[in-house]
């Protein structure tokens, strides 16, 4: 015996005549013997009746003939959309990202790199004291990025120099690691070089955004070594010699805060 | 070209809007339960549809295609409107009213009639306004509209089972505001 709650479920289908013949009979029976529902049904039927008596406006033929005049007079005051400004742009992308799931990993990684560099940044032995900080001015959000970029670049030079130092007898010597880097800083950099090409807007500095990619490449190289394999720590040595970046990596960690970021 | 191809968008358009307009106007003025609503609501439609003509694949039939942005721009309204004053609701719907009967109607009727039939348009409206906005909007395509409740369901993009349940709602509630219409209640009153 099916209870009171089944058939109510049916009473829309019910009252506008969409139910199949076996839930119609089925429905019938119900309120048959059902005083309570037969009296909600029947009162919802009353309802539907009252507004049946509804009435639309008429509208004149003058109305509809100058229709399309005023609705071409509203389009013409009615501005086209301007474009979406590029935080809006990310802001949207983002909207139609929130119900996948593969974010929830993103989401946690970021959180705990950005996590790790404000522990690093702001609670390091070296750190100002919370006394000069409070008298500091607030950062903006491009100095954030300065300062982010800075301390990059600054963990950066020294595999650069490393890098670029290699003699070719060193590459000769067998079964010499000449450069040394833990496989958890390597990663930290390659979060770190990944998270500021984010940072950089689209119609950042170009030569910085250059140099942020050239330096992805020199991090997967490392990152992808086979064993003591010399092939490409050549490879590296030629990149930071053909782009400059020695010089890049420290023009731009002591650059002041531009708009070029 | 270019111009050529505007030139084409704009007839195919108006077509469209001579066809659909007093469909998609008198379905505003169901959502809306006002004309100055209606007719900024309708306008705002084909605004919209004309925006968006060239992602409609056509794939669609263009009336539930204009059911969907007339929906969409009323909830968007309603929306805005929550967050900005306006008249009395009894005022405005009395002012929708006016536009119901012309005044030859109105002189012609028997003036009792004429008060009584208005009144109940009154209190209809009053209890529409009760609902939300996706009661009101699902309430009017099943029961002004006549759509069936799998058709309303594709032309919202909500399931069949949130139609029934929003119906149920909005019926629940119109019957709860027009009580003293049922046959019952007036003869209590009478007595």
């Amino acid at each position: 015996m099916k209870g009171c709650k089944h058939y109510e479920d049916l009473f829309v289908d019910g009252l506008y005549d969409e139910l199949t013949e076996e839930e119609r009979k089925s429905l019938q029976t119900h309120l048959e013997n059902c005083p309570q529902c037969a009296s909600i049904y029947r009162q919802m039927s009353e309802s539907l009746q009252v507004m049946n008596k509804r009435q639309q406006p008429e509208m004149g033929d003058e109305y509809w003939d100058s229709y399309w005049v005023n609705l071409q007079d509203r389009m013409n005051q009615d501005p086209t959309p301007t474009p979406k400004s590029s935080l809006g742009r990310i802001h949207q992308f983002l909207l139609s990202l929130r119900s996948k799931w593969v974010l929830i990993p993103v989401a946690a990684t970021l959180l705990l790199v950005v996590g790790i560099y404000l522990g690093r940044t702001f609670f390091s032995p070296n750190s100002p004291t919370p006394a000069v900080m409070l008298a500091a001015n607030e950062p903006t959000a491009d100095q954030s990025v300065q300062s982010a970029l800075s301390q990059h670049l600054q963990d950066m030079r020294p595999m650069l120099v490393e890098c670029s130092n290699i003699s070719s007898q060193q590459l000769n010597e067998e079964n010499n690691d000449v450069v040394a880097i833990d496989r958890a800083t390597l990663k930290k950099l390659v979060v770190q070089n990944y998270l500021l090409k984010k940072m950089v807007s689209e119609n950042g500095d170009p030569t910085l955004k250059k140099m942020l990619n050239e330096l992805e490449l020199i991090l997967t190289l490392m990152s992808n070594r086979n064993g003591n394999s010399q092939q490409d720590l050549l490879s590296i040595k030629d990149i930071i010699k053909n782009q400059d970046l020695l010089f890049k990596t420290r023009i731009y960690s002591q650059k002041p805060l531009s708009k070029r970021i | 070209m270019i111009q050529q191809t505007a030139h084409r968008d704009t007839i195919k358009f108006k077509e469209i809007v001579e066809t659909y307009k007093k469909k998609v106007f008198y379905l505003a003025y169901d959502l809306t339960g006002h004309v100055e609503d209606a007719e900024d609501l309708s306008q705002e439609v084909f605004v919209k549809a004309y925006r968006g003509l060239k992602n409609f694949k056509g794939g669609a039939a263009i009336g539930s295609w204009l059911y969907r942005i007339t929906f969409n721009a009323f909830i968007d309204q309603k929306r805005k409107k929550s967050v900005r004053p306006e008249g009395q609701p009894q005022e405005r719907n009395e002012r929708a009213l006016d536009l119901v009967s012309t005044p030859e109607d109105q002189a012609s009727a028997n003036p009792e009639i004429f008060t009584e039939s208005k009144q109940i348009q009154s209190h209809i409206n009053e209890a529409l306004d009760e609902l939300s906005p996706r009661e009101r909007a699902v309430f009017i395509l099943k029961h002004y509209e006549g759509h069936k409740i799998k058709d309303i369901s594709k032309i919202l993009s909500i399931s069949e089972g949130t139609i029934k349940s929003l119906l149920f709602r909005a019926i629940r509630k119109l019957q709860e505001k027009l009580a003293f219409y049922r046959p019952e209640q007036k003869e209590e009153a009478v007595q």
